[in-house]
């Protein structure tokens, strides 16, 4: 029996045994006459209903969403001890993140960073370097939840949504008052303050502030006098100001500035030495209008504009010959609106219009890179049936895209959500995705000095294209136990990979062999497998969530497995609490097994390597005194784990107060 | 594209923004002076011609190094006067980055040849071999360069071995006799291809002239400007392997 098969049945006795057991110990605790989160009755208290955004692009019910909608909350956030977007997600279920000197990258289901969207608020978020998002620029001061949609979601989204889609949504206060503060200070230089207020100084209008501060060492594996990770600091500030019109319309204007440096030196070709600064500055504002009419009708506008500049300055110690300083400026300009109409009660239609605008400044392209793009996109969702518990819903939808710059994509996708009972949940979908090249690739002219290789863009590059399906259920047999299973396939082509350029070669520069490059449209690669997940609760004293994830993934091009992708993936986050003593621990860790890599020998032979296992673990003890003050302490990656490759910061210990209002 | 009204919109939205993101111009640590080719060990008076700096060893021989990092231009040496020059009938060596031009045959018209030594030991040598030398030969289609090969660049048979993991060149312990354009003999080994900053095209060298072949033995310098083209480099490849 394979690796992934027994894992799977380890994780369903687990998950039946568990079940039965918690399932009993409810009833023994309610009591006959107990009703279940999704039928909430005058005994019991009523399950707030979690709104998710991300699965149709205008707020819904979790569970009437097309698609799966993972949710990651504030508390759970606040819990989990994490600094930025990076460490949130690091030992989430089903998610990898890479680190290098750039930063931390997220891989969705086996694929890189580029096939993956990430949103701000539901907006396109810029500064792609080498085609990632560094998530670690995403403090946690000022993030409210996370919503990750797995899976094709180019028929909503558009560009790069093959893997999946992250939505970032931003704090919101809707209290009268409230004010928030945390400090604290960590071995290794890490420290971190932040904070938000908010109020309500009239009853139509809410005002809000975030900032912070984050601040963490460089460090070094493996000996030698290069930086495995880079020395962090950055800092936040960000405002949002909510204004209900009347009691169907809001208007809501936010704006955010982060500035964060990166510091760490690097080992070049020949022993040379380069102290490195990257200087990253992203200034995010955006208006929205939201209407929702008594009729059921919503309709959300939205203007937006974002920027993202990266500094790179790579300073070669005594000698000036291999300096490289480059000046990166990036803007997004996002217009568009969303329009729910519940056409009858079982069909609710939603269209939308966006159009795009992008453009590029960095000296490393041959000129300037500009983009603008229309997109049109409708989903329609169906229910076949609703009766008692039972519910079969079709939703199919499509979205086009006119660009400036690769003409035209069409992305279609078809949904099912099936729901038996009100334990279980079946869903399932197929869509089309598209990654538009990005303006590196088609415009790229870029000499490294140091290694005497040549990259020039590709300007007739067109879109990688995907096809992926995904089956999956969630079951919710009572408020202490619920599971998720999924399998999933994506099919990639004409995928944009570096090639050595005999055509472009110049006879005049006398290049070596191999040393100039360019972009083609002619890889293909596929990822598929298996996700799965199993939350315990009870009560207020212990929660648990175990997962386990298997990823197959294949390089069609060089016939191998894609590099770094861990097969195995095992994840826990658990909280065991004592509520009489307001004292909690918090435990997170991950391990992931065979990750392949190929090594190439002095001759160029390359050999394929599987990486030792990784375990990662996380630690939280947190103190609450009244409600208003939390004392806590932690240590990240007890273990250890990375060497100088993965960019892992050794242990971290660190210990910090929150305060409330 | 053409320029449309709305284009124009964005562009001069842009302009206006560019300003939102102001954080200062990175600076630059403070350089030490530059000692790129200075070799810690090394005393004496440097002498400089062009990029060639030149300082006398204890035994005799020249350690020279060379900024040939510069890709589109070519740095040349005359060995018999050590000056940086160019002139087509007196250079006898020339160096872009990790390629070394031969005046000789397809090479140019000075006549210079050279033979590899891979097993000599280079204090040792002091007098040319009888055979082996070989000017430059008409490029070959096993390289992709467009340059004539020489002994020291011929495609396979590099005066480097390239490490594909570092992308890093390291010199083979190999010592080339050269007959120069005087018809004057030297030793010569390539020590380094990067400075002590680790910037590449800073090729370092030790050599010396040594004695001329036993008199009747050689056939260095019979061969005119085109002596290479047929059969001439036979002995030098053979050398090299």
């Amino acid at each position: 029996m394979n690796a992934p098969c027994a894992s799977l049945i380890l994780l369903l006795a687990l998950g039946f045994v568990l079940g039965w057991r918690v399932t009993r110990a409810s009833a023994q605790q309610a009591g006959p006459g107990q009703a279940s989160a999704q039928q909430p009755s005058a005994q019991a208290p009523v399950a707030p209903i979690e709104i998710v955004v991300t699965g149709s692009r205008l707020p819904q019910a979790s569970a009437r969403s097309p698609v799966a909608v993972e949710v990651i909350r504030r508390t759970e956030i606040e819990r989990s001890g994490a600094r930025d977007a990076a460490e949130l997600l690091e030992e989430r279920a089903g998610l990898q993140l890479s680190r290098s000197f750039r930063g931390s990258e997220l891989w969705l289901r086996g694929l890189d960073p580029e096939y993956s969207l990430i949103l701000l608020d539901g907006e396109r978020v810029p500064g792609r370097v080498d085609g990632a998002i560094d998530l670690g620029r995403f403090g946690v001061e000022g993030i409210e939840r996370i919503e990750i949609v797995r899976g094709p979601s180019s028929a909503l989204y558009g560009s790069d949504a093959i893997g999946g889609v992250v939505n970032i949504i931003p704090r919101e206060s809707t209290r009268e008052l409230e004010a928030d503060a945390m400090a604290s200070a960590g071995t290794r230089g890490v420290y971190d303050v932040t904070g938000l207020i908010a109020g309500r100084p009239l009853p139509s209008l809410q005002l809000q502030a975030t900032g912070g501060l984050h601040q963490a060492d460089a460090f070094a594996r493996g000996g030698g006098p290069a930086t495995a990770g880079s020395a962090r600091s950055q800092w936040s500030g960000g405002g949002r100001a909510s204004l209900w019109l009347d009691s169907e319309q809001r208007l809501t204007l936010r704006g955010e500035y982060r500035r964060g440096t990166l510091e760490g030196i690097d080992e070049g070709a020949g022993s040379a030495l380069f102290d490195r600064t990257q200087q990253q500055e992203q200034l995010e504002t955006g208006l929205r209008h939201d209407l929702e009419t008594g009729a059921g009708v919503e309709l959300s506008s939205r203007l937006a504009y974002s920027q993202f500049r990266e500094q790179y300055l790579s300073d070669q110690r005594d000698s000036d010959q291999l300096d490289r300083y480059e000046d990166n400026r990036e803007h997004s300009g996002q217009v568009g609106s969303v329009l729910r109409v519940p056409v009858a009660p079982e069909h609710i239609t939603t269209v939308g219009v966006e159009q795009l605008f992008q453009r590029l400044d960095s000296e490393r392209l041959s000129r300037h890179g500009q983009r603008y793009g229309l997109a049109l996109f409708a989903q329609h969702q169906w229910t076949l049936f609703e009766h008692d518990q039972q519910a079969l819903e079709l939703v199919p939808g499509v979205r086009g895209d006119l660009d400036s710059q690769f003409g035209n994509a069409l992305s279609p996708k078809l949904a099912l959500r099936w729901q038996l009972g009100d334990e279980l949940v079946v869903r399932a979908s197929y869509g089309r995705g598209f990654r538009a090249p990005s303006f590196q690739e088609l415009l790229l002219r870029f000499e490294n000095p140091s290694v005497g290789y040549l990259v020039a863009g590709n300007p007739e590059l067109g879109v990688e294209t995907s096809h992926g399906a995904d089956v999956g259920a969630q079951w919710q047999p009572s408020e202490q136990l619920g599971g998720a299973l999924a399998f999933f396939r994506n099919d990639l082509s004409y995928m944009i990979a570096i090639v050595s350029s005999e055509s472009e070669q110049d006879a005049t520069r006398a290049e070596p062999p191999g040393t100039l490059f360019t972009y083609d449209n002619l890889e293909r690669a596929w990822t598929m497998g298996m996700e799965s997940s199993l939350q315990v609760r009870f009560d207020d004293a212990f929660s648990s969530t175990l997962g386990y994830t298997f990823t197959e993934t294949w390089d069609g091009e060089n016939e191998r497995r894609l590099e770094g992708r861990a097969r195995h993936r095992w994840t826990t986050a658990t909280r065991i609490a004592h509520p009489a003593w307001e004292l909690e621990l918090g435990v997170r860790a991950a391990l992931l097994l065979g990750r392949t890599f190929y090594v190439a020998d002095e001759s160029g032979d390359e050999e394929e390597v599987v990486a030792p296992a990784q375990a990662q673990l996380d630690l939280r003890v947190a103190k609450h005194f009244t409600r208003h003050l939390e004392l806590f302490a932690g240590v990240d990656n007890l273990l250890d784990a990375g060497d100088r490759y993965s960019g892992m910061r050794p242990a971290t210990f660190y210990g910090g107060l929150r305060g409330r209002y | 594209m053409n320029m449309t009204p709305t284009s124009m919109l964005y562009t001069s939205a842009v302009l206006v923004a560019s300003a939102a993101a102001c954080a200062p111009e990175l600076e630059r640590g403070e350089e030490r002076p530059r000692d790129a080719g200075r070799d810690p060990g090394d005393a004496g008076q440097a002498e400089v011609s062009g990029k060639f700096t030149h300082r006398a060893q204890a035994d005799g021989s020249l350690r020279t190094t060379v900024d040939a990092t510069l890709d589109s231009e070519w740095q040349y040496l005359d060995l018999d006067t050590r000056e940086a020059d160019a002139d087509e009938t007196r250079w006898d060596l020339g160096f872009s980055r990790f390629r070394i031009r031969v005046n000789g045959g397809a090479g140019g018209p000075g006549g210079v040849e050279v033979a590899a030594l891979p097993d000599e030991d280079f204090a040792a040598l002091e007098r040319a071999p009888d055979a082996g030398f070989a000017p430059a030969r008409p490029d070959s289609e096993e390289d992709e360069d467009s340059e004539p090969d020489t002994v020291f660049n011929s495609g396979p048979e590099d005066w480097y071995a390239y490490n594909v993991m570092k992308h890093t060149l390291a010199p083979l312990p190999i010592v080339y006799a050269i007959a120069s354009s005087e018809h004057r003999f030297y030793k010569l080994r390539i020590d380094a291809y990067y400075d002590r900053a680790g910037t590449p095209g800073f090729l370092r060298l030790s050599w010396a002239e040594i004695a001329a072949p036993r008199a009747g033995s050689s056939d260095v310098g019979d061969r005119g400007p085109d002596g290479g083209q047929d059969g001439g480099g036979d002995g030098g490849e053979d050398e090299t392997d």
